[in-house]
């Protein structure tokens, strides 16, 4: 018998059970329509211990503040704040003891995975513990989207990474389920100025905004707009898609799920059956998951019989996006679907790759876009967080890259020279 | 150990509107009113009445006694409130001081059960056993929390204000109870 088959036979043999009043009830009021006084719940004895309550409060004022606020610290202070990320974000806030102390939804699918639990007073293991079978039973957490980000705010203390550690470690057994395996990402916070304003423009968590800021340190083409929406399993996809910079730290257990999507794989048939080309014959193949233009998608490039071929696929439908062959003779042909909507030209990918039969960069001992990206911002004064729509094409003929981004009201063109990464030329404009 | 707490499949349907329609009519003396939120909700006052206070006479003078408060008082329901709330905190208050009049629980044995419940309707005996067992086995708070969640389709927070208990203690001893029944149940091989 099952849970629910269990209560339903309880309301079943409840509902067999009471005696029908009705009429009886309906008879007597409409004979005698008496007022009823309601009555209140009665009072119960009041305990020996309760009688001494305002004396026991006065002592503990005669005993000293002192006593007070060590209570205070031990007990009601806000010692570390945990958030959990996966798209509903919850932040936890504990005493030294680990105690929760509270259970905040920070987004409406956080609101309802916390249901109408209450954890205060709870151990946080326990309180990790249900939080994590929610995401689980509403399907948060799942074989198609596996990453969960776990943020400890404050200082890299030894206890906020005692914390984190003993996090990871709770929540990556409790998704070693039967139908999949977890990805667990996890990090120490340091709320700053810009981190805060970034997390309240997109209300999102400090963690997610510090997790994003990581991968645009990645990929300088990414924007923190276009990320912001992502999902952790999503961001978790793209950054497993290119090597962390040095200093990162974020830790990572797991891999991130791409059951959702087609799978490199499967991308990698879809672009050899467009092009005419046996799998045997294909050779420096690197397959990419990326996030451009409001869709994740497959870039699939490899070498066969001469030729060179790049594809873009929708990575969950597997439609071609744009094709492209480049011939020893230096021919090439390009092909895009019409796409009314497409907001803009195609971007030269900046990750690098991570295989090691991969291509190199566009030309060999040059600079690759994401170095000729951080010159330009450089140069303007900004960071790659603060950008938005940046573009970067690269010029083979004067072997020199074409970049154009926004950041604040202010729109800029730079020309880098790829050989020796000078600035070429550039331009600034404000927005009226 | 994955806690996975139940929350959202309390079958009952959130009928509040219809109760809300149903009181405002009792406040303008339509005596069909009453006809009508017995109908709604008479299980859950009888569940939770014959849980708190183990005895069927004692339970149906309650299910009786609520009516008669509710239809009398109807006026005076605030629509903050779920009318099924507050039609439950009558009728444990009512529980309450017939409790307290009778000084201690005249729990009866589960034979004693059997033989009340047999003879107070004809149920099958498959719901006699699982009454008996939920009336004799579980604790009054296990058993409150349970009726109140499976009979009466309350969320555990609402349970937490009824009952005066920590969130928390409804959460775990709901979810415990459940088990405890079921292992009962199973023990008696009636599933």
């Amino acid at each position: 018998m099952s849970q629910q088959e269990l209560e339903k036979r309880l309301r079943q043999a409840f509902e067999r059970a009471t005696p029908d009043l009705s009429e009886q009830l309906m008879r007597e009021c409409a004979d005698s329509p008496t007022q009823i006084v309601l009555v209140p719940a009665p009072k119960s004895p009041r305990p020996l211990v309760r009688r001494f309550t305002g004396l026991a409060a006065a002592l503990l004022l005669m005993i000293g503040a002192g006593s007070g606020v060590q209570y205070y610290r031990t007990n009601l202070a806000v010692a570390s704040s945990v958030s959990l990320d996966v798209n509903p974000s919850i932040e936890i806030q504990v005493n030294r003891k680990e105690r929760v102390l509270a259970v905040r939804a920070l987004n409406a699918d956080g609101t309802t995975v916390i249901g109408d639990m209450d954890f205060s007073g709870s151990t946080l293991d326990v309180t990790v513990n249900a939080l994590v079978g929610s995401l689980l039973r509403h399907g948060y957490l799942s074989e198609l989207a596996n990453s969960i980000l776990i943020s400890v705010d404050g200082s890299a203390s030894a206890q906020t990474l005692g914390l984190q550690n003993k996090l990871t470690q709770e929540i990556n057994s409790l998704l070693q389920t039967d139908r999949f395996t977890g990805a667990v990402l996890s990090q120490t916070v340091t709320n700053t100025d810009s981190l805060q304003a970034q997390a309240d423009t997109y209300g999102i968590t400090l963690g997610k905004a510090q997790l994003i800021q990581s991968i645009l340190a990645q990929n300088p083409l990414y924007t923190f707009d276009r990320l912001a929406p992502l999902t952790i399993n999503e961001l978790n996809l793209l950054r497993s898609s290119s090597p962390s910079p040095a200093g990162t730290k974020i830790e990572s257990v797991g891999t991130a799920s791409d059951k959702a999507y087609l799978g490199a794989e499967r991308a990698q048939q879809v672009a050899y059956s467009h092009a005419g080309v046996a799998a045997a014959d294909a050779v420096s193949k690197k397959t990419e998951l990326e996030y451009d233009d409001g869709r994740m998608r497959y870039e699939v490039e490899f070498s066969a019989n001469g030729i060179r071929y790049e594809y873009e696929l929708d990575a969950t439908t597997g439609e071609i996006l744009q094709s492209e062959r480049k011939g020893t003779n230096g021919h090439e042909d390009e092909h895009a679907p019409p796409r009314a909507a497409r907001s803009q030209p195609r971007q030269t990918k900046t990750s690098a790759p991570t295989r090691s039969d991969a291509v190199p960069s566009p030309v060999a001992n040059t600079l690759d876009t994401a170095a000729a990206l951080r010159i330009a911002y450089a140069h303007a004064g900004v960071s790659a967080s603060q950008v938005q729509d940046a573009e970067c094409e690269y010029d083979e003929e004067a072997r020199a890259y074409e970049i154009e981004f926004k950041s604040g009201h202010a729109e800029y063109d730079y020309r880098v020279d790829a050989k020796n990464g000078s600035i070429l030329t550039h331009n600034a404009q404000v927005e009226d | 150990m994955l806690y996975l707490f139940t929350v959202a499949d309390a079958p009952p349907a959130d009928n509040t509107p219809l109760l809300e329609s149903c009181l405002q009519r009792a406040a303008s003396n339509d005596i069909t009113a009453l006809s009508d939120l017995y109908l709604h909700t008479k299980t859950a006052v009888y569940a939770l009445s014959l849980s708190i206070l183990k005895n069927a006479q004692d339970a149906e003078d309650v299910l009786h006694d609520c009516y008669l408060a509710v239809y009398s008082n109807a006026a005076r329901y605030e629509p903050r409130h779920k009318p099924l709330a507050w039609i439950l905190t009558i009728a444990r208050n009512l529980c309450l001081h017939k409790l307290r009049d009778r000084r201690k629980t005249a729990e009866l044995s589960e034979d004693e059960w059997e033989h009340v419940l047999q003879s107070a309707t004809a149920l099958p005996s498959e719901d006699r056993m699982l009454l008996a067992t939920c009336l004799t086995r579980l604790t009054d708070e296990e058993r409150q929390i349970l009726t109140l969640h499976a009979v009466a389709g309350f969320k555990h927070r609402e349970i937490a204000t009824l009952l005066t208990l920590p969130l928390p203690t409804v959460l775990s001893k709901y979810h415990r109870t459940r088990q405890k029944l079921r292992a009962l149940l199973e023990k008696g091989e009636i599933c």
